[in-house]
């Protein structure tokens, strides 16, 4: 067993708080992202759980074993932890081969010269570096000092294996061959994976569960697609999906047919039970992800009009940006439509897909 | 909450940094503070021979004269304010002379297509291998008028001009000569810094129209300007402690600083005064230091990580590319062979001052000893005669244990004060292991005798030991290789060693296969500067020699003060030579070092 | 011992400090900082101890019986001796001794300076570096090392024959003479009267003196010259027909302050001067005012022209004492009184006989046959009054700094 528990991990610099009292459960052989904008206080967690860093107070929990208890003075050493960790620079040692790379934690563990040489040959065929073992790391691609790095780790064969940012230095194409790859590696190693990433697109093509973090506060634990479609708050809101989420002002009001939600002309119904219900002459602020918006050429009930500010056509989808009001909003465009800037367009909601959130910036359910 | 528990948070805490922090604190303090804290009591204290000027006092007694007689005395001007005057001029004109000089070289060799670079940068070391002194003596045997005496300048015999006082002694010649000799600091640090940048900053300036001058004054100088802090800051305080050349050029035109004050009141048997001299002298540095560290640790990070640096870019210098050529090879003539000649071409002249060919001998050399013949001296040449050859050798080996303590404990010392950085302790030990270069040899010597001749607790008496030579001199030197250390291991990402940690190497295996190796280099280029030090030092450890352990500058001072100059400059010839060749050595050895991949 | 006991409260305070969550740099500062103090405290109790200590009267040497063939065993037996010396013939005169009586000498040349600090600074560390030491400059050598029991006399049999007993204890080893000198080429005839001539204009710009300000000795001996103000007035009367007008508060400072006001070269060592005076060919050569004579004894070999004012009226130089004196808690007390001994017959003295400018304290040896007798430099040179100079010492540097422009 490898789950592992955060209690109330906290981690002061000086006053500022880089974690703020965090609680996390990431279960057994998961591949749980810690998702986050830099400064989130991601990376300093991850490195909490190898034990590069110590926390100020609570406890972390590996499998079966208290690593880190601020109330108990325990404090396991890194080693002692069985993880791997692969770094944003991958940390390969400038002056050691691939082949002692890879190695050199066999060595430490005093193995023998043929056993190290055949695991190591072993693990290079896996990740196809074997022809790279004689080279030393200024002499390789980025992407081939990444599967080094991971080389490196895997040798050790983690129970955890913790990933800081480890695609961020590499160009798209590449980063894309990589996902598949780690995602592959996870099945394969069935290793508890934590990730981290300020990428929300590599969030969720990987993942298990997301842990968005921001300003050192926990702010949704779940698996990705519920936090696409369900975020907890306005920032995890923001933060998840791409093109950006848009967002309008409202207020919750008290109509004949019931209470709904009036924002920019568009008016969305709340059900009775709901929490929003409860809250009515609140105002509100109401998120549009792109592909829930629909827009007509022709008026349409329900639909209210804007101009067409931009349109960025993407391959297999549009983004259009029309101006309405005094908010602009970003659409996603599934077929090919007759528009130009300055054409004036009808805009729809679904409205089953809007989020909404209050004051606090707290989801607020409508339904 | 238990016992057990707090003693697990303490252990969370200590880890290898704080430890060796805590040990180099503990080392400094009682090698650095401890003889700060003695100068201080001494400044309150009434001394032996005092009493009788500080009215119904006796030895020992408590006072304030001291202070009161720098600081408000009718001979304060003269006893302190002019020649603190004196010492502020002298250093800050000699930091920014060498500074140019040396920035000029610098940008020369690294970044314009001036031929001979490898020549010219290992030419450029030299000023600082020999002695402070060869300079002085270079230019009055130049420059001197007939005011002093003796045969006539060169300038002189030559032109047949005069050469007017200001120009031949006191603060003009002081400032050019040690310039002349610390300008090598400003070149291989400021060379070191220039090497960094990212060339591509400098191009993308001059792809928005920057003019090369532009480039230089908005780009590049702003980024080695943390450096040339750091230059000023080194070459500064280097002038504020040096004694012999103000002691040498200055005296002719009664010309007196801080430290040749503080020599007159360590004479005169006025250790109070002498020290708070001492103290002033010490705290002038800490200024510079602490200014040094507000104005540079901010932008500090952004020069030294600052990417991959190009290899293009190169200064086309065009047409301007010979005369300069001709122009920085003739200033390094200038400044290395000539004083050398002159230090070298009297050890074969039977008669000092002499130049008729006849006079020519290699009797200091290798001739026998007897009473007949030139100086009549009764002394061997210098590379038959024992006693000398062996106080070189001692010299060698105290330049060379010297050189790799002080080196280890930088290499230490850089790795924790960056492993640490952002906490107190960092910035307190980067600072304490910076002290000893602001503490003037004169003092430093003496105390530290007193420090080490007995044993205290735990510390052994070292008297008489040639461990205690070692001790003294790498501690005076440590600031350059903490220096380099720090500098070096903030090239050195934290997560090369938290990778090993991880895979389960302990401390001391990331020390030995991963930071080591990586340090390797910049190791040996720290090590350079203690060792050259170290082999030419004298005020410091003339008190700590014994009879068992002359070394080269110690046993020369017989020499020196007879006036039997063919033997001091023969030795003073071998040391640079012993110097250049160990220098010579250790490239070489890095060289191939760093071929074969080191440990690969 | 101190430091085990001490360093209790510091742990408990860290230990304090966690529990306070007082975290990080906090712990370690403070501690340090303990430990600091910890440590200066240990290191400077023991120095300052001795700056204190009682000082042990000089005891005057009793005459006792001393069975010299058992000290020249027993100093066989010891082997070696310890010399800390301000003169490095005292390497001639180790090889003499150890061939003599194989007992080996480790000789050590240190400058005046030196000498004493090392001595002070040895005793206050409780170390016992050498055996004897011949060293110079009386005030610091009273008030720093004999008053502080850190030497003591010892007048060997020889001694106690041949020289005066107010040179007996301390014991007097040699007179050192530093005269005033010129060059021969320029000055075929002696240029100098009176001491007051090289505060003339005719000597402006040409008078040099080895910085008093770093020579203990120049500060002892002008000392003198304010002592015996009188007589330097009175040659000045007699030298330019009129009353010397003082600006200070006497002749000797007058002196003083005129000579430096025309314009004195300060050099560095007295080497320097020598060879700067009597280099030949020179237009117009500086004169040297106060050098070590000695220095004149390597002027053939250098091919300088350089002689000493033998008119100079009032004093044609001066003389200082080089002291023998026994460490306390020496090593190696037979030797010691043995090489002693040995330094103060003609056989020791031998090693300094060679040379102008060095005349041993026993005026029945032989020395140099080249320079005139002692009892001639006796009545040219003055010398200073050890307890006025001690106290006044002090004075001379501050007027020199003072007049200093």
């Amino acid at each position: 067993m490898s789950n592992i528990i955060l209690k109330n991990i906290t981690k002061s610099f000086g006053t500022a708080k880089a974690v703020d009292n965090l609680n996390l459960e990431i279960p057994d052989g998961s591949f749980t992202t810690l998702l986050g904008p830099s400064g989130c206080g991601k990376t300093t967690t991850l490195r909490m759980i190898a034990g590069l860093e110590t926390p100020t107070g609570g406890e972390i929990w590996i499998g079966d074993t208290c690593v880190y208890s601020a109330e108990k003075g325990i404090f396991i050493p890194p080693k002692q932890r069985n993880l791997g960790l692969v770094f944003q620079s991958y940390a390969l040692w400038p002056h050691l081969t691939v082949f002692d790379n890879i190695a050199f934690g066999l060595t430490i563990k005093k193995l023998s010269k043929q056993e190290i040489a055949a695991r190591v040959q072993e693990i290079a065929t896996a990740i196809r570096i074997s022809e790279l073992l004689a080279r030393y790391p200024s002499e390789l691609s980025g992407g081939q000092q990444q599967r080094v790095a991971i080389a490196r780790v895997l040798i050790m064969k983690p129970e955890v294996l913790l990933l800081d940012e480890p695609l961020s230095n590499l160009d798209s194409k590449l980063r894309m061959d990589m996902r598949a790859e780690l995602k592959r590696l996870h099945q394969e190693t069935k290793a508890t994976i934590v990730y981290v990433t300020h990428d929300q697109l590599e969030a969720l093509t990987m993942s298990s569960d997301v842990a968005v973090m921001h300003l050192g506060k926990l702010q949704q634990w779940a698996p990705p697609m519920q936090i696409y479609r369900r975020p907890a708050n306005l920032f995890t809101a923001d933060f998840m999906g791409n093109p950006k989420m848009n967002s309008l002002k409202g207020t919750i009001a008290k109509v004949d047919n019931g209470i709904v939600v009036q924002a920019e002309g568009f008016s969305i119904p709340v059900a009775t039970g709901s929490a929003a219900a409860k809250r009515v002459g609140e105002a509100v602020t109401i998120g549009l992800r792109a592909e829930d918006l629909m827009v007509h050429l022709q008026a349409k009930p329900k639909t209210v009009s804007a101009i067409v500010y931009s349109v960025l056509p993407a391959g297999s989808e549009w983004y259009v940006k029309v101006n309405l009001g005094s908010v602009q909003l970003t659409l996603t465009v599934y077929q090919e439509m007759e528009m130009d800037a300055d054409d004036t367009v009808w805009i729809e909601l679904n409205t089953n897909r809007v989020k909404c959130f209050d004051s606090e910036g707290m989801r607020l359910d409508l339904m | 909450m238990n016992i057990k528990a707090q003693l697990g948070r303490v252990r969370m805490r200590i880890t290898p940094q704080v430890v060796i922090a805590a040990i180099f604190l503990i080392l400094l303090s009682y090698m650095v503070l401890v003889p700060i804290i003695i100068m201080i009591k001494e400044t309150f204290t009434v001394h032996p021979m005092e009493q009788f000027q500080i009215p119904g006092t006796k030895a020992g007694d408590l006072t304030l004269n001291h202070w009161w007689k720098i600081f408000t005395s009718e001979l304060s001007p003269n006893l302190f304010y002019k020649p603190l005057l004196n010492t502020l001029i002298v250093s800050t004109c000699l930091a920014l002379l060498s500074l140019a000089i040396g920035g000029i070289l610098a940008w020369l060799v690294v970044r314009t297509d001036l031929p001979f670079k490898k020549f010219i940068s290992n030419m450029a070391m030299i000023p600082y291998i020999m002695p402070s002194w060869a300079m002085s003596l270079a230019w009055i045997t130049l420059f001197k008028n007939p005011r002093v005496g003796g045969s006539q300048g060169l300038f002189q015999f030559i032109t047949g001009l005069e050469t007017p006082n200001w120009f031949a002694y006191g603060m003009f010649p002081i400032i050019i000569t040690l310039s002349i000799h610390y300008f090598p600091f400003g070149f291989t640090m400021i060379a070191g810094a220039l090497k960094n940048i990212d060339s591509q900053l400098e191009e993308s300036a001059e792809l928005l129209g920057a003019s090369r001058g532009q480039v230089l004054k908005k780009i590049v100088f702003p980024l080695v300007t943390p450096v040339i802090f750091s230059t000023f800051l080194l070459t500064f305080s280097r002038g504020l402690g040096t004694f012999g050349t103000p002691s040498f050029l200055g005296g002719p035109v009664r010309f007196y600083v801080l430290s040749t004050m503080l020599r007159a009141n360590l004479v005169g048997q006025r250790t109070g005064l002498g020290y708070i001299i001492a103290l002033v002298m010490i705290f002038i540095g800490v200024l510079i230091l602490y200014m040094d560290y507000k104005l540079v640790s901010v932008r500090k990070s952004f020069v030294t990580i600052s990417g991959k640096s190009g290899k293009s870019g190169l200064t086309r210098l065009g047409r301007a590319r010979k005369p300069i050529t001709v122009v920085v090879i003739g200033f390094l003539l200038m400044v290395t062979a000539v004083p050398f000649f002159l230090l070298a071409i009297e050890s074969f002249m039977l008669i000092p001052g002499n130049y008729s060919f006849s006079n020519f001998t290699l009797h200091y050399w290798i001739g026998e000893a007897t009473t007949k013949i030139g100086l009549g001296t009764g002394e061997a040449g210098v590379l038959r005669n024992t006693n000398i050859m062996r106080a070189l050798w001692n010299s060698i080996r105290l330049g060379f244990s010297c050189a790799i303590v002080a080196g280890a404990s930088g290499v230490l010392i850089g790795y924790t004060v960056v492993r640490l950085r952002g906490r107190k302790v960092a910035q307190l030990l980067d600072q304490m292991a910076f002290l000893p270069y602001l503490m003037p040899s004169i003092a430093f010597g003496s105390i530290f005798l007193a420090l080490f001749a007995t044993q205290r607790g735990p510390i052994p008496s070292l008297y008489g030991s040639f461990a205690l030579l070692v001790l003294a001199c790498s501690v005076k030197y440590l600031p350059y290789a903490s220096r380099s250390g720090i500098a070096a291991m903030l090239q050195i990402g934290p997560e090369l060693e938290e990778a090993a940690l991880l895979q389960g190497a302990n401390w001391w295996t990331r020390m030995r296969r991963i930071i080591f190796p990586l340090q390797k280099s910049s190791f040996f280029s720290g090590l350079l500067l203690p060792f050259i030090s170290a082999m030419r030092e004298l005020s410091l450890v003339v008190l700590l020699v014994t009879p068992g352990i002359q070394l080269a500058t110690t046993i020369t001072l017989n020499f020196t003060d007879r006036g039997w100059y063919p033997y001091t400059n023969a030795v003073m010839v071998l040391i640079v030579f012993a110097i250049l060749f160990s220098t010579f050595i250790s490239r070489k050895l890095m060289k191939t070092d760093l071929a074969k991949g080191i440990g690969g | 011992m101190g430091i085990s006991k001490e360093s209790h409260p510091s742990s408990a305070n860290r230990l304090e400090h966690v529990r306070d969550g007082g975290l990080k740099g906090g712990i370690m500062k403070k501690s340090l900082l303990l430990l600091c103090v910890l440590l200066t405290l240990l290191a400077t109790s023991p120095l300052f101890a001795a700056g204190t200590k009682e000082a042990p009267k000089a005891a005057a040497a009793p005459v006792v019986e001393e069975n010299w063939d058992q000290i020249i065993a027993a100093a066989k037996a010891e082997g070696t001796v310890v010399v800390y010396s301000t003169t490095s013939r005292i390497t001639d005169a180790a090889k003499m001794f150890e061939a003599k009586y194989g007992i080996k000498v480790e000789s050590h040349r240190l400058s005046e300076v030196e000498v004493i600090a090392r001595l002070s600074q040895e005793a206050a560390a409780g170390v016992v570096g050498a055996d004897l030491a011949i060293l110079e400059d009386y005030p610091s050598m009273k008030m720093l090392l004999i008053d502080q029991g850190v030497l003591f006399n010892y007048t060997p049999p020889a001694a106690r024959e041949g020289l005066a007993p107010a040179d007996q204890n301390p014991l007097v080893f040699a007179h050192v003479s530093r005269i005033i000198g010129y060059n021969t080429e320029k000055y075929t005839s002696d240029p100098f009267k009176s001491i007051w001539d090289l505060t003339t204009p005719e000597w402006k710009g040409k008078v040099m003196i080895r910085d008093l300000a770093i020579t203990g000795e120049h500060q002892n001996f002008f000392s003198e010259i304010i002592r015996r103000s009188d007589e330097l007035a009175a040659d000045y009367q007699k030298r330019f027909g009129t009353p010397l007008v003082l600006r200070e508060k006497n002749a000797g400072y007058e002196f003083m302050r005129r000579l430096i006001e025309n314009d004195l070269i300060l050099r560095d060592s007295d080497t320097t001067i020598c060879e700067a005076v009597g280099k030949k060919g020179q237009v117009d050569p500086p004169v040297g005012f106060i050098y070590v004579y000695s220095k004149h004894r390597d002027a053939v070999a250098k091919n300088l022209a350089v002689t000493y004012s033998a008119n100079v009226q009032p004093f044609g130089g001066y003389y200082y004492n080089q002291y023998i004196q026994q460490l306390k808690g020496q090593k190696h007390p037979n030797a010691s009184k043995l090489f002693t001994e040995f330094l103060m017959t003609q056989e020791g003295f031998s090693a300094w006989s060679k040379d102008l400018g060095f005349y041993s304290s026993n005026e029945n040896l032989k020395g140099y046959e080249n320079d005139l007798p002692w009892s001639y430099w006796k009545t040219r040179l003055w010398t200073y009054e050890p307890q006025y100079a001690i106290e006044n010492r002090g004075n001379i540097l501050d007027a020199w700094i003072k007049y200093m422009k």
